[in-house]
């Protein structure tokens, strides 16, 4: 265990990005976060998500069983890219037509802590509060939750995902 | 090397197939997908990881999940398979009347959402709900029981958890299958 | 008592006076060698210890420490991992620098002689299931580097668990084993042969201590010197014979092991079982050139590589059975004609377990299938479904039959009773 005092900036001038609406038009932002429970056995490298709570805003649910399970499976997504999901570069990489999901590690269920798992999603803001885009959003916080997470277990931080348990191994070796 | 084809004869969703000449090295979900217009058993990796494909033999010792992308064809000759088609209950006109408990589980806990792996998951729950219920299990051991039966299909979409649930709960709900 | 009589049991009292106090002297270490000398007794410097980490770290990789001091989802190098044997059950130990319970308060010449002599700090025996038999021919300075590396590690604090009866009361007895089958020196290098030559010879006798798996032993658990590495039985597999010839038989030549003992896949198949863990802690950061060492000397150092075994298919009847259930079970992964799917499946025309001169590894294998793995360099090659509860045992007789009279060039016929002793045991 390392760091694990919190600092907390003052934040002294909040300033939101402006509106660009590029090519999709958005206007609203939902807010995610995650907090990941992990365990990093340090003689085989291995990660094992524990267990994974969630926080959202997005404005009004149309569907919220929809809203919930894009949470879970983004939350699985995330879980790959950060631990799973290798794509080396160039020749040897996916790109030469040979790969499939023995060399592309896909998240199964043990791996993101299925029975373990929590969201919850904050009201609205009130009952004109239109529905936001959640889709990708719901991937992103676990990443970093994930890579935050093993370094706060080994004392090395890794710059890259995914982190792998030969990377570990090498940073602990 | 081209293989030479053979008659094949077997029993889908309850009905007689066959003979219908297939060649000796086809896969079954080939079969499936090419002969007999089911194609509700997905094709996505091809080689035995992703379980879309898994469909049920039925056997003497119950159920077992198989999967057809890498089990000939003529593995089945003479045996019993069911297919995601044939889950649910159907009248005379073959529209469907009533979707079998996991399927009904799998709506209304909003279990899948691009549906590609659906079948595959309907196989493996179908298969452990069955083998419950000559060997029921003990509620500490239902959701690791769950996750062995299930654990190795793989899904993009869900996550899993409402999969899982929806299987934890039609299990906690049918009377025999969960033990103490 | 007639004064025969009485000169009988005066001279038998005599004999067995000898011979006990000859065992006391064996036991107390009177017969007993040490290889490790006198400068072992000065401590190295901080900065000495300090420039042999990096090395250490390699021989420590090369010797495969972790094998057995780091148990299955234990610390590494933290003991703990278990041993059945026929008469008990053997802990390996602690060997994280833990002051109390590991090798913390170790010094370098009790490091030496726990490696290389068998005896722990304390003057405590070594059980052989240390292979200070191999060990012994490690040199000083490599040695001191891998104490140097393990010394640097993080101390974890697990205490040893005790080994079941009747080990410890059969410790004293070592001496006597020692006397079998512990050399009284190490193996030196032969200036007559070439440098890479020794050096693959000390890569697979002492660092990679090979033989201690692939030798078979005799009733008193040595490795037999005449039979070195023509393979033995290891928990239920066939550790199979890597002499020269063993190898021919496989279907390698120096280059393709050379490949094969870094990745641990090839042609010639995937290294499974124990072998699994020996690619996935130690063979695979070997050096190119230290590779190439030990498949020279294996193979014989013959200077051109000889060619493959060639095993075609002989005419041997096998029943249809066999290949329809090869087309029907196995074909989609291992291919019609046995090719196998790069990355994903290994190809059984070229597998040496077909070539086997027993049948069993690849039976256990059909049977109980294997896990999917990842291997070096991005490889995973995915789960073999095991078909025991698919296949009854004249199906699988019938398979493994085609498959190694097709591809093996194996005219042996596998019987029932072989397939049934393959068969988990019903609980």
């Amino acid at each position: 265990m390392t760091d694990g005092k919190f600092h907390f900036v003052e934040r002294r001038q909040v300033v939101y990005p402006p509106v660009d609406r590029l090519n999709a038009a958005v206007t609203n932002y939902s807010g995610m976060a995650t907090l990941a429970e992990i365990a990093v056995d340090t003689a085989t490298g291995k990660v094992d998500v524990l267990s994974h709570h969630s926080i959202l805003e997005c404005g009004s649910q149309v569907v919220p069983q929809l809203v919930s399970g894009q949470i879970q499976g983004g939350l699985a997504m995330g879980i790959g890219h950060a631990l799973l999901e290798s794509l080396p570069l160039y020749e040897d990489g996916p790109g030469d037509g040979t790969w499939n999901w023995n060399r592309y590690r896909l998240p199964h269920a043990a791996d993101v802590a299925v029975w373990n798992q929590t969201a919850e999603i904050l009201p609205p803001l009130s009952d004109t509060d239109p529905p936001k885009g959640i889709a990708e959003v719901v991937m992103i916080a676990v990443v970093p939750a994930i890579a935050n997470a093993v370094t706060h277990a080994i004392g090395k931080r890794f710059y890259a995902t995914p982190i792998t348990a030969e990377q570990i191994l090498e940073a602990l070796a | 090397m081209t293989m030479r084809s053979s008659p094949l004869s077997l029993s889908v969703n309850g009905k007689p197939v066959g003979p219908i000449n297939v060649p000796d090295d086809m896969m079954l979900l080939d079969v499936l997908h090419e002969y007999l217009g089911l194609t509700g058993s997905r094709v996505s990796c091809g080689q035995g990881i992703c379980h879309a494909c898994a469909v049920i033999i039925d056997g003497p010792d119950g159920p077992r999940e198989i999967r057809s992308c890498i089990t000939g064809a003529h593995f089945f000759a003479g045996k019993a398979i069911r297919t995601v088609e044939g889950h649910a209950e159907r009248d005379a006109q073959g529209n469907v009347v009533r979707l079998s408990p996991v399927q009904q589980a799998f709506i209304e806990h909003f279990a899948f959402q691009c549906g590609y792996c659906t079948p595959g998951f309907v196989t493996a729950a179908t298969v452990l709900v069955e083998r419950l219920k000559t060997s029921p299990v003990a509620r500490p051991d239902l959701e690791a029981a769950i996750t062995k039966a299930l654990g190795q299909h793989i899904c993009r979409c869900t996550g899993y958890v409402r999969y899982f649930e929806a299987v934890r709960d039609l299990i906690l709900a049918t009377p025999g299958l969960v033990r103490g | 008592m007639s004064p025969r009589f009485r000169r009988f049991t005066l001279a038998a009292a005599v004999v067995v006076g000898i011979g006990a106090m000859g065992a006391l002297a064996v036991m107390a270490g009177l017969f007993a060698t040490s290889v490790v000398d006198a400068s072992a007794r000065t401590p190295l410097a901080k900065e000495e210890m300090k420039e042999l980490v990096e090395r250490g770290r390699y021989l420590t990789r090369a010797a495969d420490c972790a094998a057995c001091h780091t148990a299955e989802g234990g610390a590494p190098f933290a003991g703990g991992r278990a041993f059945a044997m026929p008469f008990g059950t053997l802990y390996s130990t602690n060997i994280s620098p833990d002051p109390e319970t590991g090798i913390g308060r170790w010094t370098r010449a009790d490091f030496q002689r726990a490696v290389r002599d068998g005896v722990a700090a304390g003057g405590r025996h070594l059980y052989p299931a240390m292979p200070y038999v191999s060990y012994r021919d490690l040199t000083a300075t490599d040695t001191d580097a891998i104490y140097a590396y393990l010394m640097s590690r993080s101390p974890i604090r697990q205490q040893n668990r005790a080994n079941t009866f009747p080990f410890d009361y059969v410790r004293p007895t070592l001496t006597f084993w020692n006397l079998l089958h512990l050399p009284a020196r190490g193996v030196a290098p032969e200036p007559s042969r070439p440098a890479a030559w020794n050096r693959g010879r000390y890569l697979v006798g002492a660092l990679g201590h090979c033989g201690e798996c692939h030798t078979p032993r005799d009733l008193t658990l040595g490795m037999i010197p005449s039979r070195y590495l023509h393979g033995a039985r290891i928990e239920d597999v066939d550790a199979p014979d890597i002499t020269s010839a063993g190898l021919l038989l496989m279907g390698f030549d120096a280059g393709s092991l050379a490949r094969y003992l870094p990745a641990g896949m090839g042609p010639q198949g995937v290294m499974n079982f124990s072998m699994y863990d020996v690619v996935h802690n130690s063979t695979r950061y070997l050096t190119a050139d230290d590779a190439a060492a030990m498949a020279d000397y294996l193979m014989g150092s013959r200077p051109t590589p000889a060619p493959p075994a060639q095993a075609g298919p002989i005419p041997v009847a096998a029943p249809p059975g066999g290949r329809q259930t090869y087309v029907q079970l196995c074909s989609a992964c291992h291919g019609v004609d046995g090719e196998g799917i790069p990355h994903v499946s290994p190809p059984l025309r070229t597998n040496a377990s077909l070539r086997l001169p027993s049948p069993r590894n690849l039976l256990v294998v059909v049977v109980a299938g294997l896990p999917d793995r990842p291997l070096p360099g991005g490889e995973r090659l995915q789960a073999m479904p095991g078909f025991g509860t698919l296949l009854d045992d004249r199906q699988i007789a019938d398979l493994v039959n085609y498959l190694r009279g097709t591809w093996g060039g194996t005219p042996r016929t596998v019987t029932l009773d072989e397939v049934r002793a393959v068969r988990p045991t019903q609980p």
